[in-house]
């Protein structure tokens, strides 16, 4: 009886675990979108808002991080959970600093408001949308073990790092025209960097993924597997 | 089934068994008992025997006389008699001479004899050498009392035994081999039933309710096992059958409701959902989600956040009910209800969610039209209020200056009533109060009565105004009167917002579309120089009031309402409006206007079908009669066909001769003037040729062949109703009895 509740207890909170990544997923998600919004849309009130709701991605993350060393501590897990469970305490950091990003944004933002808008934003919605999406899909990938769905979102981190490099150029570009636009084009390419090491934190927790599942690190190297 | 298995075996080799033990029994027990009996009889006949003996024996006699006598009477009688002294003395016997043997005194028989008056014992004869029944009776007749003993060597039953032992064994063999077969035979009976039942609950187990499996004979328990098998998998089978079509019934529901829909339990978890709710949280729609917790359908926090509302509200009572916006501004509405069992206990929660991102926006539409309209009447209307308040209370004593504050008023009332006349215009076709006159119009006359109109205002405001009229337009159909108004709005709007060394020009060409709806269309476009549209405008562009630069297009007289008539007129019309600008570049209003051709759904239709359908050719033939004119039929038949007789009458009822229908080959077929092709039966469908991707197909899946047999009345009949189907058909086909 007593083991059982035990046993019962123990799943409830495997489930709760991952509820709570999903949720912090979900959060940061929201993040970025509104981020990217706020800059697009030159919405300060917006901005603001989401600087203020950064202490809720904070929150989860701790809450994450004693669940987990409970759960280790409580019932010492073995073999896949173990995995599970480690994989999921180094997930909450990126999404954390995926939170953080969008809390720069957002800084960014403010400071653009201030100013003229330097040009008409197209790429930057688009590498938050690629980002947003691979975040998405690695913790699809995450949840339900997959690892095809984590290598495609590796791959995908290529696109991003593309666009990141075009709005470099273009920033660049502006800066050398007009000395006056120094100011915000870097901030517009601050703001392309942050995208881009979003991506790079959701590429991060895919390559976790497959690890956690295949127990094979795809990490530090140069080409991504086709297949594992 | 191994042999060693099967009950066949089981039920032989233990049948075999208690033959063999009914057997063994029989062979020893008989053996006994025989003995038995035979001893006993020899034993009553001894001493029946002892007593004739000793009367016969007379007691004087002694010695060799009296073994001599002894030998007489027992060759006759075929034992060995003996005649023993009280004190054990042999004093005669029929096989050694007595005075040679020994004293018998000591011999169970005898001193039971002395003790009874009979005595009997079987041992082993030491003097004869085999075992031996003695029978002895003491003979109290004579002076002294002598004992007779008779005795028999049991050799001889032994003999009688054994033969009775093989009578025995070869009656139960051929019993037991013919008991056998019957065991074999019964058993393997009962096996094959057995396994019939087996079958029959294996089909169960898989999933058929096999009907009627156990034939109906016998009065058997296993007749009436087998019975109620068959009724129970009926049952089973009816049972099934409703509950299909119950899930059946909530599949399509859920299936067909507008609305997401998902069920979770107490705890949060996805017990079901369909597949609106699949589509509106972007979720792949072969993956199974019962069990899964809701943060795997959606993880939007404010989803999240509604969860646990809805887990902590009481919804027995009333609806939860909340409106939430999701990303990319879409808003839903969730309405909540709890699950709850007999016990009043909750089981989960079904969440209804209604996209109403569309009520959002006409909301907002609304709420905006609202508020323009009040504006837009109170503007005009403040500056009439404010210069007559002037003229009524202070006068001006310059008549020239109170004709200017008139003039004021007049075109502040003008505009007033421009505004009012154009709501009007557009609350009349919006509500389709207006019926459009469908008068057949050339859109190049159109075009310069319209530029008639607008050259003066164009030169005066340094606006260079042209046109490009394509030579061969088509016809078009249409209002005259609303679509000059739809051009002046456009051409006014081009004028008003185009600077000075500007362009306005107007084009017509014919649409490009060889086929459907837009065959035929004409394509005005009035194209300008001038300021521009910003994307973000364009999708509101025909909105009433809505404008791009609110502070400037009151100034140039427009009342916000230009767009939006021609939005609803172009709509009446069923054109299409296209609207691209590129800010700074200039703006291009493109209208489709459909043409007089254009009417028809379908300008080709081909027919697939297999020989000798009387079906398909009756089709072909009513398509051919009912068809407009500009429709080509085709027809693809395997082999030319031959048309009853009765078909052809019945078509003849109906006007139609099909007499000079020729089908043609599938290869002689221009299949981009194709719009529609009807299939007739399923193996034309397969040879159909691959068709431009828009094409609609059809399918009549009712090629009947036991039509052109029976009685003629009925076929004729038959005939009939084919024939009126397939007119329905091609009527609503073409719409040509809407």
């Amino acid at each position: 009886m007593r083991s059982e509740h035990t046993d019962k207890k123990y799943e409830e909170d495997l489930k709760r675990l991952r509820d709570h990544i999903l949720q912090m997923g979900g959060l940061v998600e929201d993040q970025i979108q509104k981020a990217v919004n706020s800059l697009v849309q030159r919405d300060s009130p917006l901005a603001e808002a989401i600087i203020e709701r950064d202490h809720e991605v904070n929150h989860l993350d701790v809450e994450i991080d004693d669940l987990c060393i409970r759960l280790l501590a409580l019932h010492q897990p073995a073999g896949k959970d173990l995995r599970f469970i480690t994989t999921a305490l180094k997930i909450t950091t990126d999404l954390e600093r995926i939170g953080d990003m969008a809390v720069n944004i957002c800084e960014r933002a403010l400071e653009l408001n201030w100013e003229p808008q330097l040009k008409p934003y197209i790429d930057i919605p688009r590498m938050a949308g690629i980002s947003q999406r691979m975040i998405h899909e690695s913790l699809d990938a995450f949840v339900r073990e997959d690892t095809e769905l984590a290598l495609k979102v590796c791959k995908d981190d290529q696109e991003v790092d593309d666009l990141n490099s075009q709005v470099f150029r273009e920033t660049v570009s502006y800066m050398i025209e007009d000395p006056h636009t120094i100011n915000r084009a870097m901030k517009v390419g601050f703001v392309s960097k942050y995208l881009e090491r979003i991506a790079d934190h959701a590429t991060n927790i895919a390559e976790m993924v497959v690890f956690m599942v295949k127990g094979k690190s795809i990490r530090h190297i140069k080409e991504i597997p086709q297949s594992i | 089934m191994p042999w060693k298995h099967s009950l066949v075996a089981k039920f032989s080799l233990f049948y075999t068994g208690i033959v063999l033990l009914l057997l063994a029994a029989s062979f020893l027990y008989s053996g006994g008992v025989v003995k038995r009996l035979y001893t006993s009889f020899l034993q009553k006949k001894f001493q029946q025997e002892a007593k004739i003996v000793s009367r016969l024996l007379s007691s004087q006699l002694e010695g060799e006389a009296l073994d001599k006598l002894c030998r007489l009477i027992a060759t006759d009688l075929g034992v060995r008699l003996t005649v023993i002294a009280p004190d054990g003395k042999v004093l005669g016997d029929s096989e050694e001479p007595s005075s040679t043997m020994e004293n018998h005194g000591t011999r169970p028989e005898v001193l039971e004899a002395l003790a009874g008056g009979t005595g009997e014992s079987i041992r082993y004869s030491t003097t004869v050498g085999y075992e031996m029944l003695y029978q002895a009776i003491v003979d109290r007749a004579g002076p002294s009392p002598r004992i007779l003993r008779l005795s028999v060597p049991l050799g001889d039953i032994e003999e009688v035994i054994g033969s009775m032992r093989r009578a025995i064994l070869v009656g139960l063999v051929l019993i037991s081999a013919v008991g056998l077969v019957f065991a074999y035979l019964f058993s393997r009976r009962l096996g094959q039933r057995v396994g019939r039942m087996a079958d029959f609950s294996q089909k169960v187990a898989l999933g058929s309710f096999p009907q009627n499996f156990f034939p109906r004979k016998g009065e058997d328990e296993l007749t009436l096992l087998e019975q109620n098998l068959n009724e129970m998998s009926v049952k089973i089978r009816e049972k099934i059958k409703e509950i299909l079509v119950e899930k059946e019934k909530v599949d399509s529901i859920l299936r067909c409701m507008i609305e997401g829909l998902v069920v979770i339990d107490t705890r949060g978890t996805v017990v079901l959902l369909n597949d609106n709710a699949r589509q509106m949280f972007h979720l792949a729609a072969n993956q199974s989600f019962s069990g899964a917790s809701f943060m795997e359908v959606s993880r939007h926090p404010e989803m999240k956040k509604l969860v646990e509302e809805v887990l902590a509200c009481d919804c027995s009572r009333e609806c939860f009910s909340k409106e939430v916006s999701l990303d990319e501004g879409r808003w839903v509405r969730v309405n909540a209800v709890s699950l709850r069992d007999g016990d009043e206990h909750p089981l989960g929660y079904i969440l209804v969610f209604h996209d109403i991102t569309e009520i959002k926006r006409l909301e907002t539409v609304r709420a905006d039209f609202v508020a323009n309209v009040s504006h837009e009447l109170r503007t005009p209307l403040t500056a009439i209020r404010g210069y007559v308040e002037t003229l009524l209370r202070n006068p001006p004593a310059d008549p020239e200056e109170s004709q200017n504050f008139l003039a004021i008023v007049h075109r502040h009332s003008e505009r007033l009533g421009r505004l009012i006349d154009d709501l009007l215009t557009l609350s009349d076709l919006e509500s389709g109060k207006i019926q459009l006159a469908r008068e057949e119009i050339e859109a190049g006359d159109l075009i310069r009565r319209v530029e008639e109109i607008f050259k003066d205002q164009a030169s005066k405001k340094g606006v260079a105004f042209s046109h490009q009229i394509d030579p061969e337009l088509p016809t078009i159909v249409g209002d005259p009167d609303r679509l000059q108004q739809l051009l002046i709005n456009l051409v006014d709007n081009a004028v008003k917002y185009t600077a000075a060394g500007g362009q306005v020009k107007i084009t017509a060409r014919a649409s490009d579309h060889t086929r459907g709806a837009e065959r035929g269309a004409v394509q005005v476009a009035v194209v300008d120089t001038g300021c521009g549209i910003p994307a973000k405008d364009l999708p509101r562009l025909t909105e009433r009031f809505y404008r791009v630069d609110k502070a400037r297009s009151r100034e140039l007289g427009g009342t916000g309402l230009g767009l939006a008539i021609v939005k609803h007129i172009v709509q009446a019309h069923g054109g299409q409006l296209k609207i691209e600008s590129k800010p700074q570049q200039g703006t291009t209003v493109s209208v489709t206007l459909p043409g007089a051709i254009a009417d028809k759904k379908a300008n080709g239709v081909l027919f697939l079908c297999t020989a000798n359908s009387c079906r398909s050719q009756m089709a072909e033939g009513f398509t051919r009669a009912i068809a407009p004119k500009e429709t080509r039929v085709f027809s693809a038949g395997t082999e030319p066909k031959e048309i009853h007789p009765l078909a052809v009458k019945v078509m003849e009822e109906a006007g139609i001769d099909i007499s000079n229908q020729t089908s043609k080959g599938l290869q002689a077929m221009p299949l981009e003037q194709i719009d529609l092709v009807v299939t007739l039966c399923g193996e034309a469908a397969e040879s159909c040729p691959t068709l431009p991707p828009n094409t609609r197909h059809l399918h009549w899946p009712l090629p009947d062949p036991t039509i052109a047999q029976g009685d003629e009345r009925e076929v004729l009949e038959a005939f009939r109703k084919v024939r009126d189907e397939i007119r329905t058909q091609v009527e609503k086909l073409f719409s040509l009895n809407p």
